[in-house]
């Protein structure tokens, strides 16, 4: 069975453009895994360097036992679905799936077996004779996964295969991706610059930002403890509030900007005047004066949104934009001031200068 | 339309009917020509309306031809024709599209070196260095045959940028699609490029087609013997001895039967024709 | 201008570009080479001696009066040609794009001439003006001009000159046509807003607009009428009368087959392929140009 090892991986460009550097991880067989994070992160750079599309500066690649650096991508044992789908076409949907088994030199039998079983699985059964461009975006991508599936690989690769669909159309297909991965168990590697679609898919999330890795974990470790600055405000939406601070001379409390003091949870061994950024979910600021950390906010305005209201406000002396998830009862008009509170163990510590997770 | 003015549709309309009657004129002359025979046309004004001669004039170029002119049958001259302008296009089209793929699908030393040399003969028609590429050609021993009439015309810079064009809109998923499926540089140029080319192949294939039927300076300059001659070179030998003799009857039937091939071509293909003629000058 | 990814051979590019790189060694390099080479000797009619004479072959043309009348032909005949075809072909490709009506019918009838060598379009032309029994000359002949381009100089330029535009009108429609029609209508409209009447909206919009296609057109008619309408020259007035349509193609031809002075006309065909590498350049230049609109 295959799990992947990725060692130190590294990609540099001509011109001396790094594009990944010293990227190490450990993937089981099975895993459900997502690299997320912002465009020219080098999280497709690393999907390819998997592939076999992009060759490994530095660093050892092995998908099972073997060592894959220098093969070729159709003897890695890799399917790929892209994001523009990258049918062929001229081909119908059938010639499409079986050109690979075709070129792999497998008998007419077994080929037709894989087709028939894929195309029930993705219910294609109707299309099978017709061209990519007689169908339509979610059907193609449909195609595009059968033709992945048919090749029977141990890793499935994923290249942003929802980016090019409406809104709707993503949600159902990304169902259908989840129970296809537990219905083939194979290993999946999903990347995508979506960290919603992120946090609903992965076993575990690699998250990337300027070719280097700056987490790895399941999706709750990254939502509840974030390891840097750049993952707490990259994972969840609306994005956490950041407040910029520094530590008092008692090292149990921050001091924001226009003097309020905020409890820490608590204290921690930094010099006094260290410059801090405290971190608080949308979701973990209620109004009133239930403290322990109380805020003054104005509020700017709102947004309904149906289940919940969101609330944009500022800091009332700055113009330190805050956001409050609320019930639709809750919301003050425009221009209003009020006060929010939150509970200092929901709060999240970053070093200001490096934005690395400062533990409490 | 903008607006409705009925005045400025009909000049529309008379402009257009002129340009078309400018257009079809001459050849509705030749036409009516080569139905008469010499008498009528000794008379004059000519007429403007057909003979009666049409059958017997053309029966009698496509089969014996014109002792004047050497008495090749011009049924042997438009087989010539056609072989030339197949050979050149289909050679043409050959050597185009795999240079073109080796440029855009291949990082190789000389890539580049290569890319400029076919540039630069872009532009430089035959008619230009005409007297020394006749020197090679004798040199080679290649006169009076099929490959000396075909093979020096048969690099082309505009098939080969047409091609590469093409080939750099198709998108580069494509090529790693066909590398997962396990599809070399060969498979891949077979199974995937190749017919994906197909319209822009037709498209090219017309306008190479007139090219290569409509040469006259070279095949009149390579060929000597009769056997080889093609139509449009043809026509030259008939005007010369025009002077001395009344066979003009017998020439526009030559330039009818010379001209109808490539016209029946662009008339009946006309969407890739215009596809072919725009793109090969992007 | 690569791809991404690329296939790894050593040999297998290389034997792709091989054929298309042999014959243009081949049939391109080598000739051009030679004439420059010979562009520097004088060579007897038998090819027996030869002697280096520098440029003294380029010297002899440029102080040979009919050779600098054959650039003023030259000139003439090609923006005359150049100037008739475009100013008849947008003409109509301004009332083409106009029409509703029979637009198919009529852009079939107009598009057609391109396919007839230029050869066939001298010979016809010809015939037509044929002093003798040619309708044409016999029409003018009835308004009071006497045709005879058999010995009229200007009269047989001017001929060669209407069948070299009329064979090229077709081709300079199809491209004034596709300008025309990506052209997007809503300027057009808002000019009307604007009040601008029809031929206002033309000259203050269309034309300009279409400034690219008329410029790559020019390029191209001078090309064409440069160097393709050899055939034509050729089939009809061979140069004559008396050199009056003798353009600089057809003296490389004259001067080399018919004159057998192999210096002469490679030094001809080296000034040539100089003109035309010069127009291919300009051609190149615009060509990068729309690309960075």
């Amino acid at each position: 069975m295959a799990n992947l090892n990725l060692s130190r991986l590294g990609k540099t460009y001509p011109g001396n453009v790094i594009a990944v550097s010293d990227v190490s991880a450990e993937i089981e067989h099975g895993e459900f895994i997502v690299l997320v994070g912002p465009s020219g992160c080098g999280k497709s750079t690393i999907l390819r360097m998997i592939a076999g599309l992009e060759t490994i500066t530095t660093g050892d690649l092995h998908i099972g036992k073997r060592h894959v650096n220098g093969l070729e991508p159709g003897d890695r044992d890799i399917a790929m679905v892209f994001q523009n789908y990258a049918l062929y076409p001229h081909m119908t949907v059938r010639k499409n799936m079986e050109y690979g088994l075709r070129n792999e030199g497998l008998p007419r039998a077994e080929i037709d077996t894989r087709i028939a079983e894929a195309t029930r699985t993705l219910r294609l059964e109707d299309y099978l004779d017709r061209k990519p461009r007689q169908l339509s975006g979610g059907q193609r991508q449909r195609v595009a996964m059968g033709r992945a599936i048919v090749r029977d690989p141990a890793v499935f690769l994923f290249d942003e295969p929802l980016s090019n669909l409406d809104a709707k159309l993503r949600t159902q297909l990304r169902a259908e991706l989840k129970s296809l991965h537990q219905r083939l168990g194979a290993t999946f590697i999903y990347v995508t610059h979506d960290q919603v679609e992120a946090m609903s898919l992965a076993h575990r999330i690699i998250i990337m930002s300027q070719g280097r890795v700056e987490q790895i974990g399941t999706p709750m470790d990254l939502y509840h403890r974030p390891a840097t600055r750049f993952v707490a405000d990259f994972i969840g939406t609306p994005a956490m509030n950041m407040l910029n601070a520094t530590l008092s001379r008692d090292q149990a409390s921050a001091t924001l900007a226009d003097g309020t003091a905020i409890p820490l949870p608590a204290p921690i061994s930094r010099p006094p005047g260290a410059a801090l950024t405290l971190g608080l979910r949308p979701e973990h600021l209620v109004v009133g004066h239930a403290g322990p950390i109380t805020l003054a906010l104005r509020s700017v305005f709102t947004e309904h949104l149906g289940a919940d209201t969101l609330l944009h406000a500022c800091l009332a002396d700055s113009d330190t934009p805050v956001i409050m998830r609320l019930n639709a009862a809750d919301a003050p008009a425009a221009g209003h001031m009020l006060t929010a509170s939150a509970s200092p163990d929901k709060m999240h510590l970053f070093d200001a200068v490096t934005g690395a997770r400062i533990a409490t | 339309m903008v607006e409705n003015r009925p005045f400025l549709t009909f000049l529309t309309h008379a402009a257009l009917i002129l340009g078309v009657t400018f257009l079809c004129f001459p050849v509705w002359m030749a036409l009516v020509a080569s139905t008469h025979g010499p008498d009528a046309l000794a008379r004059s004004p000519i007429p403007l309306w057909f003979g009666d001669q049409g059958w017997q004039n053309y029966s009698q170029l496509l089969t014996i031809g014109l002792p004047e002119a050497g008495g090749v049958p011009l049924g042997r001259m438009m087989l010539n024709s056609l072989i030339m302008a197949l050979a050149i296009t289909i050679g043409k089209i050959a050597i185009s599209i795999i240079s073109a793929y080796a440029i855009v699908y291949f990082r190789f030393p000389f890539r580049m070196g290569f890319f400029w040399m076919i540039f630069v003969t872009l532009m430089l028609p035959v008619e230009v260095r005409i007297l020394p590429t006749f020197d090679v050609v004798t040199k080679l021993g290649m006169l009076n045959s099929y490959a000396g009439l075909t093979i020096p015309l048969i690099a082309s810079a505009t098939a080969t940028f047409l091609f590469r064009q093409f080939f750099l809109t198709v998108p580069d998923e494509l090529v790693e699609a066909a590398r997962i499926d396990r599809a070399g540089p060969v498979r891949f140029f077979l199974d995937i490029l190749l017919p994906m080319s197909r319209t822009n192949i037709a498209a090219l294939f017309i306008i190479l087609f007139i090219y290569g039927w409509n040469q006259y300076l070279w095949p009149l300059i390579v060929t000597t013997e009769e056997d080889l001659y093609t139509i449009v070179m043809g026509i030259q030998r008939m005007t010369n001895s025009g002077e001395a003799l009344p066979v003009w009857h017998f020439i526009m039937g030559t330039a009818m039967l010379a001209l109808i091939p490539p016209v029946l071509v662009v008339v009946a293909m006309q969407k890739l024709f215009v596809k072919g003629l725009v793109d090969s000058e992007k | 201008m690569q791809k991404r990814v690329v296939f790894r051979s050593r040999w297998l590019p290389y034997a792709l570009v091989a054929p298309q790189i042999a014959i243009t060694l081949v049939f391109f390099f080598w000739p051009s080479y030679q004439a420059l080479e010979s562009s520097f000797f004088l060579e007897d009619a038998f090819g027996f001696s030869r002697d280096w004479v520098g440029l003294r072959n380029y010297e002899a043309l440029f102080n040979d009066p009919s050779y600098l009348r054959s650039f003023k032909t030259t000139l003439i005949f090609g923006f005359s040609v150049a100037f008739l075809a475009m100013a008849l072909s947008l003409g109509l490709a301004v009332a083409a794009n106009r029409v509703i009506r029979a637009a198919t019918t009529y852009r079939t009838l107009l598009i057609w001439p391109y396919a007839v060598a230029p050869a066939l379009a001298g010979v016809i032309w010809y015939f037509l003006m044929n002093p003798s029994l040619g309708i044409v000359a016999y029409w003018l002949g009835e308004v009071g001009i006497d045709w005879n381009h058999y010995v009229n100089g200007d009269q047989a330029l001017l001929m060669v000159i209407v069948a070299a535009a009329w064979k090229q009108v077709s081709y300079n429609f199809l491209f004034f046509l596709a300008g025309l029609q990506s052209i997007p209508k809503s300027l057009i409209e808002a000019a009307a807003i604007d009040r601008a009447g029809p031929v206002r909206r033309f000259w203050s919009i269309t034309f300009p607009l279409l400034t690219p296609t008329t410029f790559f057109l020019l390029v191209v008619n001078l090309v064409y009428a440069f160097f393709d309408t050899f055939s034509l020259i050729h089939a009809t007035t061979e140069g004559g009368p008396a050199d009056a349509t003798s353009i600089l193609v057809f003296k490389v031809y004259a001067t080399g087959f018919v004159g057998q002075d192999y210096g002469g006309s490679a030094a001809q065909s080296v000034i040539l392929m100089a003109l035309v590498i010069a127009m291919t350049f300009i051609q190149f230049r615009y060509v990068e140009r729309k690309v960075n609109y």
